[in-house]
């Protein structure tokens, strides 16, 4: 049975300047999934939380779900509507020190379909005193195919340099 | 259409330095899909004549059609096997609440939970399930599983999941049902194969 590769990077980049809001756009509409994954710290000082954005749509059609471990406990909570992001570490945020990154990993699934947009996020963060692992679904409720999508936080923050962010499609035969 | 790497917040996206690349990354292969126009029962996805691959990877959506804003586990076996030859654990949260379950002797692995049909038309559970060295003939097989959905009118779902098939045989079909109802229509399952070393 013959078989095309099926797992292909679309884009990446590593920051060389904090910033904020880092944006993918035109996502190519070919892919079945699509997986992005963040390697994110933010600058000393600041409080941001990891969070993506879909197509730049700022309202709160996004629905947040975790189950996370922060060293002590383990939790499981929701949102529902109140956030104009989908969060991917929940109690923690990013972290501020030197050479310490966040990791998210996000599946999104059938991103082009005219359903309601699920995704699957896998976050882990361990900085010293604390930290958190963290698995995420969300939901996007809306039926436009994705186009873009925007590493951000929940405190509007910049992400620090270093910061990588890639972008994956995946292709079903 | 080339993507545009673009940064929102004041500053331009030259001031990145942005590296955009693309090329394909050997290694993981799509097999099979299997897009329901009606309602299904039971999924069987056939690993006749696939050769050549070290683990497989399951990557689905789903709903049943089952009434009711509930959720129930997906059910897999394999090779057609009946038998009490499976044991299963999961651990997950609904909500606010967190919680595990594990069978074993069980006549089929439970997995992670799918919706059933009362919830948001339209919103469907997605999982992606790993199934780690299926053509081996000295082993056991393990399935573990990912899945989860977010319902817009109500809790959230997001677990793990693991499976042992105590079978030493080669994995040649996989079949998936629901404990609840039949999969919906819409529902998709994507069959991958992952390559080992050269």
């Amino acid at each position: 049975m013959a078989a095309a590769p099926t797992y292909e990077k679309i884009a990446s980049t590593t920051l060389t300047v904090a910033g904020q809001n880092i944006t993918f756009d035109n996502i190519p509409q070919t892919f079945t999934d699509l997986r992005f994954i963040i390697v994110g710290k933010c600058e000393s000082g600041d409080t941001n939380s990891m969070a993506i954005r879909i197509n730049g749509d700022q309202s709160t059609i996004y629905h947040t779900g975790v189950i996370y471990g922060n060293g002590t406990s383990a939790v499981a909570a929701s949102r529902t509507g109140t956030d104009t992001f989908i969060y991917l570490n929940y109690s923690q945020n990013m972290p501020v020190a030197a050479s310490t990154f966040a990791l998210g990993i996000v599946d999104l699934y059938s991103y082009t379909s005219s359903k309601y947009k699920t995704i699957l996020g896998q976050t882990s963060a361990d900085y010293g005193a604390s930290g958190e692992v963290v698995r995420v679904v969300g939901t996007w409720a809306s039926t436009s195919a994705i186009t873009s999508i925007t590493a951000t936080g929940d405190g509007n923050k910049a992400y620090s340099v270093g910061s990588v962010f890639s972008l994956y499609g995946i292709t079903k035969a | 259409m080339s993507p545009i790497l673009s940064a929102r917040g004041g500053m331009s996206a030259g001031a990145y330095g942005w590296g955009a690349a693309s090329g394909a990354l050997v290694g993981y292969e799509s097999i099979s899909t299997t897009t329901l126009s009606t309602n299904q029962t039971t999924v069987t996805l056939s690993l006749s004549g696939v050769t050549g691959f070290e683990h497989l990877q399951i990557r689905m959506i789903g709903r049943t059609s089952a009434a009711g804003s509930t959720r129930g586990n997906l059910r897999m076996r394999l090779n057609s096997d009946s038998g009490t030859n499976y044991s299963w654990h999961y651990f997950a949260g609904i909500g606010s609440s967190t919680f595990a379950a594990g069978g074993a002797s069980a006549t089929e692995m439970r997995l992670t939970y799918f919706p059933n049909n009362g919830w948001t038309t339209g919103l469907f559970g997605v999982s992606t399930i790993d199934i780690l060295q299926y053509a081996s003939t000295s082993k056991y097989k393990t399935v573990r599983a990912f899945g989860g959905d977010k319902m817009t009118d109500g809790s959230g779902y997001i677990g793990h999941a693991s499976g042992t098939w105590r079978n030493t045989a080669a994995i040649t079909s996989i079949a998936i049902t629901h404990g609840d109802g039949d999969w919906l229509a819409g529902s998709e399952f994507a069959l991958y194969g992952i390559r080992g070393a050269a």
